[in-house]
């Protein structure tokens, strides 16, 4: 419930607001997407195993889109940003799937 | 609870422990501790409220953002393509221009020829007319013309300017190109008169003998210039009156020329 009224109320934000992003800030933005989704679809296999818990959720989607910012951060100030981008996205990108995979499992028993 | 790999394999480690290890910790913390206490509970359902929201937040900017970047872009090649037509239709332009150009300067160039060829045809009647007016020095075959007062030294015996005249006259009627009285050319400003005592052509005094020189056809001109009434007179002057009248043929004869100043005189029309 809880969780329907913030998705809610973030959709509606993120559309009528517009916040336009810093131009400092628009490299970070893709890769703190891409964390956000990795703490997702984490959350949704633990949820579908039974140990679904909220604070875990918001700890590891914080800590998730902060480390992966701060990994692009430090990326560029030494000159491998890009390198790192692609670093960061892969390793998120493989636990995406796994989860995925998970999750199919557990909804297909396959 | 997730079989552990063999270490150093980082790709299944990474694949193993896709999901937070801390679900399972807290999970298994939950099973043998006591629940937690309603209001920490409340808080941590705000806090979840509050994530889940920055979480719709941050996909729907990027999404917004992702789109925002495509329309420009495709603004940014639309305006592009249409500035590459734009200046290749230009560019066609120039190109036009540069042939018509070209064709232009054919056409002046062949006009520049045909000036040409008029100016060296102005330039050869312009030397004929200089010839002809007695502006520059000329040289042919011609007469030399003595004529001398009679050595009686009577006044009838006397050479006037009326009979000099009558001798130029003679010559051009006899078809002469160039006449020269005691050394003067006679131009179309040329007059032969007394003045005094003396007889002056082109304002300058003479004395006897005269010579004229004239330039002339050498098969024909000492011939024609006897028939003439000219000749004939002065063949009787000689008669009567013992006139001094010499004509030789000496080959090639040269005469002055008398540059024309006409600084003062412009043609109706051009005066300013």
């Amino acid at each position: 419930m809880i969780a329907l009224l913030g998705l809610v109320v973030g959709v509606i934000a993120g559309l009528f607001l517009e916040p336009s992003v810093p131009l400092s800030l628009q490299p970070y933005l893709p890769i703190a997407v891409v964390a956000a989704l990795d703490a997702t679809f984490g959350a949704m296999r633990a949820l579908l195993d039974g140990i679904f818990d909220e604070k875990v959720f918001v700890i590891s989607f914080v800590s998730n889109v902060l480390v992966a910012a701060l990994i692009v951060y430090l990326g560029d100030q030494l000159g491998v940003g890009s390198q790192l981008s692609t670093g960061v996205v892969v390793v998120l990108g493989i636990r995406i799937f796994s989860n995925v995979a998970a999750i199919r499992r557990h909804l297909f028993h396959a | 609870m997730t079989p552990q790999p063999p270490p150093g394999d980082l790709l299944a480690r990474l694949a193993a422990q896709s999901m937070d290890n801390d679900y399972a910790t807290v999970a298994a913390r939950r099973g043998d501790g006591s629940p937690a206490s309603p209001s920490a509970r409340r808080r941590t359902l705000v806090a979840f409220g509050i994530a889940v929201a920055a979480l719709a937040v941050l996909l729907t900017v990027s999404a917004v953002q992702t789109r925002d970047t495509a329309s420009e872009a495709e603004r940014d090649r639309e305006a592009l393509i249409a500035r590459i037509q734009s200046e290749q239709g230009e560019v066609a332009d120039i190109r036009d221009r540069v042939d018509s150009l070209d064709t232009e300067v054919a056409e002046l160039r062949t006009a520049s020829l045909a000036v040409g060829e008029d100016a060296a045809a102005l330039e050869d009647t312009l030397e004929d007319l200089k010839v002809v007016t007695g502006t520059i020095p000329v040289s042919g075959p011609g007469l030399r013309i003595t004529v001398d007062d009679a050595s009686s030294g009577s006044t009838e015996g006397q050479v006037r300017d009326t009979d000099l005249q009558r001798l130029a006259n003679g010559l051009w009627e006899a078809g002469a190109e160039a006449v020269a009285v005691g050394g003067q050319r006679l131009t179309t400003r040329s007059a032969i008169r007394t003045a005094g005592e003396a007889i002056t052509v082109n304002y300058r005094s003479l004395s006897p003998p005269y010579v004229v020189t004239a330039i002339g056809d050498p098969q024909t001109f000492a011939a024609d210039f006897l028939e003439t009434d000219s000749g004939q007179f002065f063949i009787d002057l000689r008669t009567t009156f013992g006139i001094g009248f010499e004509v030789e043929s000496p080959g090639t004869v040269t005469l002055p020329g008398r540059p024309l100043d006409v600084d003062r005189a412009t043609r109706e029309g051009d005066r300013p």
